[in-house]
């Protein structure tokens, strides 16, 4: 729960997707409930017909309609010209949002460290799988002076990476962000509906306490038709509180104090609390078909991966 | 349960118990601690404060340890006490056995180290004292609680008088040391309602509660006087069957044919409950004379064990002499006993008669250095050339110098009259004659009848182990006799024997003429006329003295002597001035050991010369079986009925008081150790 002092971050893309992770999650690829129309050739079934091998329909021919798809076996049956369709194979969009809010550097191990590494395992699974990998990042920039800038909720945005040579631009993308400031997620997620061309399956990875709340800004993402997936992060500590005594606790994104005398009351009614906040999410999520689930910034990578993502139908 | 400061601890309590609720409500030194995002904490904070207003201090463990710490202490400052008797009367007597044998040492404290019977018995008495209350309890309207204390031995002292003031009374109860003497009861008693009568005299006759204190070796339980339904309290102190070995009586006998020779006799006594050896040593003048060992038989359950030791000695001059037991046992104080053995030297009789038959052959059966007889001017005549002091007794046959003046009217005043003695300086026996001597008079003639006596002073040197029961006499002379002068034996008409002592004579006069009684064939008779013939020859000579603890110390000075100084066995010195008969006491005596009486000018017989100091040396010996036997009396037998006592042997102290602020404050203490500990370890329910 508490703040991590001089933490040590990941350097490298090895430091985010060990060796052992990648061996095991490389046969995994990305599902999505919904088919979406891609935009490049890719390796996955779109609405759209194409020119892919694998028959799907046929319909009359009209005028402009390319010569070399008529099938002439028909013509020679029925007389009639019949357009033979094939079926389109494009690529998937993912688009990763990491919070990268200075609430995210707490707990131990790092809810942030977590966020990047399962980010950045995703993003692999996306980008070798020829998927088109989006990563962005909530959160306040930081200027040339130290101080913070409001960028409108997303502070930075990786685009558009496709294939397994983009797997250290991830990387290098990832292990540069530093969490810092406060998190705007209602108008992060305006400005991505917003901003976002074509559709495919979004992923967004926070702790959800945002104390303008959530609901709003996950509409926006909603509506724009994405396959969401929203995993909360909790640290540890948030779920079982190592405090004691007489405090002033102090929100490291606001400087906002809550005064504190821990007791046994105290902390079974917080852990209460926190039970229904959690469940509250869960609950808007589960009505609005988001994919929804909360992980310990301890659980193990593959275990997330493999079992979570995978039960849950996000990847496959 | 007692609290001694309940309304300071209720007022601190007042102050600081809110105090600390205040200031933990005001506590403002939290610590800064950043978390990842107040949300839920807030939201917790304001359900809780929304169920309980005083949320902060519930199952707070810090504060309720700090609550408790400081309970502790404000229990601690109420002073409570346990106390496992019942509360005493609103007065009592306390009263406290000082003698020889409490200073035996078979009693324990709590911590297991042996103490005395006496010490044992002061902190009873201590312990009873303190649950009487404090004086503060008065100002609350409670009952008063007052006590007097008395300490006895042989004599009874009052040492606090009644008071409320508990530290008057455990000042006078710490006060009291243990004496050489024996227990006398009576005195006590008397003591304790006496003072009742006193300050009760408006309110009637109440009877005190008496609490005493002792090993129960009363010597005169017969004489201790209860009235009515009294209540007294025997605490026993001691324990039986603890050995003791201790000399009860010394005695030096000189050969009857050659006094040169003497035998000194040391009894000793045992309670040990085994056969045991004892060594006995025996020093003369100081130095080592010989020593022995005595098989003392085993104590009985009716009594201790008795043995004698026999040391003969050979020794012409007085000689001072110390009989130990080198054994070291509960009691000390019966270990060693000292004397005096008289010089074998025998009196001279200066015999003035005009002619006696019957006294003439009883000074000749009577064993004297030398025997003068001389008619009454023949005396004269010595006196006149100053010739008496040859002669250290004079033996006047119905004649004296000049005959006592007739008794007046207001016999009181006549004490003060002036006296010139007729008598020469001298010590005189004088049979049927009154002689001019400072109170003594000439009565009215007594009828001629056969007459008998009355009450002697049966203790009395000159009259020891004399009987005068079968005395009858006929003519006797009258002797009025004022309360200077003391009567050593009351016949049916009046005074019969009687000492007067003026400057430097001293006379002791017989009011009848042996011819006249039916005495003279009697032994007593020559037995009596011995023992006062050597009691004047020993004055004569400065005869020895002896005491007992508890008793005064009395003895006659030479003639002239006007100041002495005695030097006690711890060494104190007191100045006494003999009176005009040369007697000089000391008293009561406290401890055994040798008296010093020093002193310059002339010198007695057994009296050592250092220059021109004159010491004599007076022993005074415990010499007590009852005291020795160190035996605790489970019962006393009052006028009342039997006293059985309480708290003998083994058991809780009595009176008893358990103080239990010392252990509150360890409580304290350990809750704060945990509070710290709570405190740092951040433990939390």
């Amino acid at each position: 729960m508490r703040r991590i002092e001089n933490p040590t971050r990941p350097r490298t893309i090895d430091d985010l997707v060990t060796g052992d992770l990648i061996a095991r999650v490389t046969r995994l690829d990305l599902a999505s409930r919904k088919i979406f129309a891609g935009r490049m050739k890719g390796e996955r079934r779109s609405k759209k017909r194409g020119e892919s091998v694998e028959f799907a329909d046929h319909r009359p021919y009209v005028r402009g309609d390319d010569l070399r798809h008529i099938d002439w076996n028909i013509y020679g049956r029925l007389d009639r010209l019949f357009m033979k369709l094939f079926l389109e194979e494009e690529d998937l969009s993912l688009h990763i949002i990491a919070d990268c809010s200075a609430s995210m550097d707490c707990g131990e191990p790092s809810k942030f460290e977590f966020i990047q590494k399962a980010a950045a395992t995703l993003a692999y699974i996306g980008l070798v799988n020829m998927n088109r990998v989006t990563l962005s990042a909530m959160g306040d920039a930081v200027n040339e002076e130290g101080q913070l800038v409001d960028v409108g909720g997303i502070r930075s945005t990786l685009r558009n990476l496709r294939g397994r040579r983009r797997v250290r631009e991830m990387g290098d993308w990832l292990c540069k962000l530093d969490p810092q400031g406060s998190t705007a997620f209602d108008s992060a997620a305006r400005r991505l509906a917003l901003t976002r061309q074509g559709k495919g399956v979004m992923v967004v990875l926070s702790d959800f306490f945002f104390k303008e709340g959530y609901e709003r800004g996950l509409r926006y993402l909603l509506g724009r038709g994405y396959d969401l997936v929203v995993i909360q992060v909790l640290s540890p500590q948030e779920v079982e509180p190592d405090l004691g005594g007489d405090l002033r606790l102090r929100d490291v994104e606001d400087g906002d104090a809550a005064e504190v005398t821990i007791s046994g009351p105290l902390l079974k009614r917080y852990k209460a609390n926190l039970n229904a906040y959690c469940k509250q999410l869960h609950s808007f999520c589960i009505r609005r078909e988001i994919t929804f689930l909360t992980v310990q910034s301890d659980l193990a990578l593959d275990a997330l991966m493999l079992d979570y993502l995978r039960a849950r139908g996000v990847l496959r | 349960m007692m609290w001694l400061t309940l309304p300071i601890a209720a007022v601190a309590a007042g102050v600081m118990i809110p105090s600390l609720i205040i200031l933990y409500f005001l506590k403002l030194r939290r610590r800064d601690v950043e978390i990842s995002t107040t949300l839920l904490w807030k939201k917790t904070i304001q359900d809780m404060q929304a169920n309980a207003p005083f949320q902060r201090l519930r199952r707070n463990i810090l504060l309720l340890l700090q609550l408790l710490i400081l309970i502790a202490g404000l229990l601690a400052v109420a002073q409570p006490e346990i106390r496992s008797d019942e509360p005493p009367p609103t007065r009592s007597v306390i009263v406290i056995d000082r003698s020889a044998s409490m200073a035996t040492v078979d009693e324990t404290d709590e911590d297991g180290n042996a103490i005395s019977r006496l010490e044992k018995a002061r902190r009873e008495a201590l312990n009873y004292v303190d649950l009487m209350g404090s004086g503060e309890q008065r100002e609350r309207g409670n009952k008063v609680r007052e006590a007097m204390v008395i300490a006895f031995d042989r004599n009874a002292t009052v040492v606090q008088t009644f008071t409320s003031d508990r530290d008057r009374l455990r000042r006078a109860i710490e006060a009291i040391e243990p004496t050489d003497g024996v227990s006398h009861l009576a005195e006590a008693i008397k003591l304790a309602n006496a003072q009742e009568a006193v300050v009760l005299e408006n309110v009637g006759l109440v009877t005190v509660p008496i609490y005493m204190w002792s090993d129960g070796h009363i010597q005169d339980l017969e004489e201790v006087t209860l009235v009515g339904d009294t209540r007294f309290e025997f605490n026993s102190v001691g324990r039986n069957g603890t050995p003791n070995v201790g000399i009860v009586s010394l005695q030096a006998e000189r050969d009857y044919d050659s006094p040169d020779e003497a035998t000194l006799f040391v009894g000793l006594m045992s309670t040990d409950l085994e056969s045991r050896e004892a060594f006995v040593e025996v020093a003369i003048d100081g130095l080592r004379a010989g020593a022995g060992s005595v098989t003392l038989p085993a104590a009985a359950e009716d009594g201790p064990g008795y043995a004698s030791f026999v040391f003969p000695l050979q020794r012409t001059e007085s000689a001072v002499i110390t009989a130990t037991v080198t054994t070291e046992d509960a009691l000390m104080a019966d270990n060693t006993a000292r004397m005096i053995l008289p010089p074998a030297q025998q009196v001279s009789v200066g015999f003035v008669t005009e002619g006696h038959l019957f006294l003439k052959y009883a000074l000749e059966a009577l064993r004297l250095s030398r025997v003068v007889q001389m008619t009454p001017e023949q005396f004269l005549e010595r006196a006149q050339r100053g010739q008496t002091s040859e002669f250290d007794v004079f033996i006047l046959d119905r004649w004296v110098p000049e005959v006592a003046p007739a008794a007046p009217p207001d016999l009181d005043s006549a004490g003060n009259e002036i006296f010139d003695p007729t008598l020469p300086p001298g010590h005189y026996l004088i049979f049927n004659a009154i002689p001019k001597l400072r109170g003594l008079f000439t009565g009215e003639p007594v009828r001629e009848a056969p007459y008998g006596v009355l009450e002697w002073r049966r203790t009395d040197p000159a009259l020891d182990s004399v009987s005068l029961a079968n005395l009858t006499y006929w003519k006797p002379a009258s002797i009025v006799a004022t309360e200077e002068v003391r009567i050593l034996a009351d016949g049916e008409h009046g005074p019969l024997i009687v000492e007067a002592a003026h400057d430097t004579v001293r006379a002791i006069t017989v009011g009848f003429d042996i011819t006249e009684t039916d005495w003279y064939l009697k032994p007593e008779w020559v037995l009596f006329l011995g023992k006062v013939i050597k009691e004047l020859g020993r004055g004569a000579t400065a005869g020895s003295a002896e005491a007992r603890p508890g008793g005064t110390l009395s003895t006659r000075l030479p003639a002239g002597v006007t100041q002495a100084t005695l030097v006690l066995p711890r060494g104190d010195r007191v100045t006494l001035y003999p009176s005009e008969a040369g007697q000089v006491s000391y008293g009561p005596i406290d401890e055994v050991g040798f008296y010093r009486l020093q002193w310059k000018g002339p010198a007695g017989s057994t009296d050592v010369v250092n220059g021109d100091t004159v010491e004599r040396a007076i022993p005074v010996n415990l010499l007590d079986a009852s005291e020795s036997s160190i035996r605790v009396e489970p019962q006393l037998e009052l006028n009342v009925g039997i006293i059985q006592a309480v708290g003998a042997g083994d058991g809780d102290p009595r009176y008893s008081t358990k103080r239990l602020w010392p252990w509150l404050m360890v409580a304290a203490l350990v809750i704060m150790m945990l509070e710290w500990f709570v405190y740092n370890r951040k433990v939390h329910l």
